[in-house]
């Protein structure tokens, strides 16, 4: 089969993974959001998915160490709001572009990891980028797969990335120096419509399963333009979250029912997303709680998040992004000015 | 013919974001993902005009723009350089002054106005 072409790879080591499920009546995403901003915590990555259909909501969040999460925020997962929690201090998020909302992309990626025998904790979309959370431990047989699937540019294989690699740690400091604002500075709001909201738990062994059925979707001419999924590192299972076009609803059953049998799913519709994307987003802290505050704020319930790379995409009943973009101006602006 | 623009940036929505809005007025563009894959691209194909990031891995926008100002056979490419640097922090080592010693033509703050690159771009074209 051959390789998919990609402009690149982008890794952040060393980082701390969190994943809680907890009872829907709670705010845990609101909750974390503002303590991880009070304690200056840059959330590299976020996921949320308010509904799993038992009555829970998944939120995980990777960021610097487990020591830069606020007490609170750890405090969470012993309460009587979370059902479940789950941690790993030490991870590894790998960030592969450009997608350009193509299913095969997000597929090969899934197919990797399941070749290479790795479980990742989490996947998450940006509008160019899908981002893999792996153990540490698990990283060199995902790099590995993942030079075995994919066209790099730079390097043809992991070894020789591995030798030309370094994570530039003062440059993130330099970043954190050099944003200090008021209104945060986006390069726009955009938004899709006549979307689903599909959310299909898997045993994670299948997987691959799932990889198999992305692919035809994308041969199928279908786009992603969000995916999330959520699996904490003691469970057995995955719960995949996407966003797919509501007028091929028929397609995506059948080639559901192709690829995964008699799996079960659920989905909500029609949805919208929006993504808005500033400079460093995954890099400074309080994006997160700006975007989740102003929502709430503006009275917008979230249904799913993906804040990954330097985007956030968020997923909201159809009717609302008209009401959700004139709710996120309080707090994010473009640069010349225009509110 | 239309004019080919490199973005060098190791954000990849950024680099698409940019993309698009130049795309959308007409120019021909390349996309590079860090200052090696940048430097790589030009030995293969010489661009009208280079929108340079500042903070990236490998090798950053200043080192790069140094290195092609310094080179005859690349220092008439004209260099926009993208910063993180607000004004209000000159103590940063990325700082504006910083960007001009690099000689490149324009710096331009992120996150980007499309209308004030299509402009610098324009400008730098003629």
């Amino acid at each position: 089969m051959p390789k998919i072409r990609l402009g690149g790879v982008k890794v952040v080591e060393n980082r701390s993974y969190l994943c809680l499920s907890s009872r829907m009546e709670g705010d845990p995403l609101g909750q974390m959001c503002s303590s991880l901003a009070e304690g200056r915590v840059n959330v590299g990555l976020l996921t949320y998915l308010a509904d799993n259909a038992i009555g829970e909501s998944i939120t995980a969040v990777s960021a610097r160490s487990l020591f830069s999460f606020p007490g609170c925020t750890l405090e969470m997962a012993g309460t009587e709001m979370c059902e479940a929690a789950a941690i790993d201090n030490n991870v590894c998020r790998i960030s592969l572009f450009p997608h350009d909302e193509k299913p095969e992309v997000t597929a090969s990626a899934i197919s990797a990891m399941d070749a290479g025998a790795v479980k990742p904790y989490t996947f998450a979309s940006s509008p160019s980028a899908v981002t893999v959370v792996v153990s540490s431990s698990n990283f060199d047989g995902a790099m590995e797969s993942i030079f075995d699937s994919f066209a790099l540019p730079a390097c043809v294989s992991y070894s020789e990335w591995r030798a030309v690699y370094r994570m530039d740690e003062q440059q993130l400091k330099e970043v954190r120096f050099s944003y200090s604002e008021q209104i945060i500075g986006i390069y726009g709001f955009t938004c899709q419509t006549g979307l689903d909201l599909w959310n299909i738990p898997l045993p994670i062994e299948y997987a691959g399963c799932f990889g198999a059925f992305l692919s035809k979707l994308g041969k199928l001419g279908l786009k992603l333009p969000f995916m999330i999924s959520n699996s904490a590192p003691v469970k057995k299972s995955v719960l995949f979250s996407l966003a797919l076009k509501r007028d091929r609803c028929g397609t995506i059953k059948e080639t559901l029912d192709e690829f995964l049998p008699g799996n079960s799913f659920f989905f909500r519709g029609p949805v919208s997303v929006i993504f808005i994307h500033g400079p460093h987003f995954g890099d400074r802290y309080g994006i997160a709680d700006a975007f989740v505050t102003a929502l709430r704020n503006g009275g917008i319930p979230l249904l799913a998040l993906s804040c990954a790379v330097s985007s956030i995409s968020a997923v909201i009943d159809a009717e609302q992004p008209d009401k959700a973009i004139e709710a996120l101006k309080a707090r994010f602006q473009t640069r010349d000015g225009r509110r | 013919m239309s004019k080919y623009v490199l973005i060098v940036d190791d954000d990849p929505d950024m680099v698409e974001t940019v993309g698009m809005m130049l795309e959308s007025k007409g120019y021909e563009v390349g996309k590079a993902y860090d200052g090696i894959e940048g430097e790589e691209s030009i030995q293969k194909r010489r661009p009208d005009l280079l929108v340079l990031d500042v903070m990236m891995p490998r090798k950053n926008g200043y080192v790069l723009c140094a290195e092609l100002k310094k080179n005859k056979k690349t220092k008439d490419i004209p260099v926009i350089l993208l910063t993180a640097v607000g004004e209000a922090v000159p103590s940063t080592a990325y700082s504006h002054a910083e960007g001009m010693e690099t000689e490149a033509e324009d710096y331009i703050a992120k996150p980007v106005d499309a209308q004030v690159l299509v402009d610098s771009i324009e400008r730098l074209f003629v």
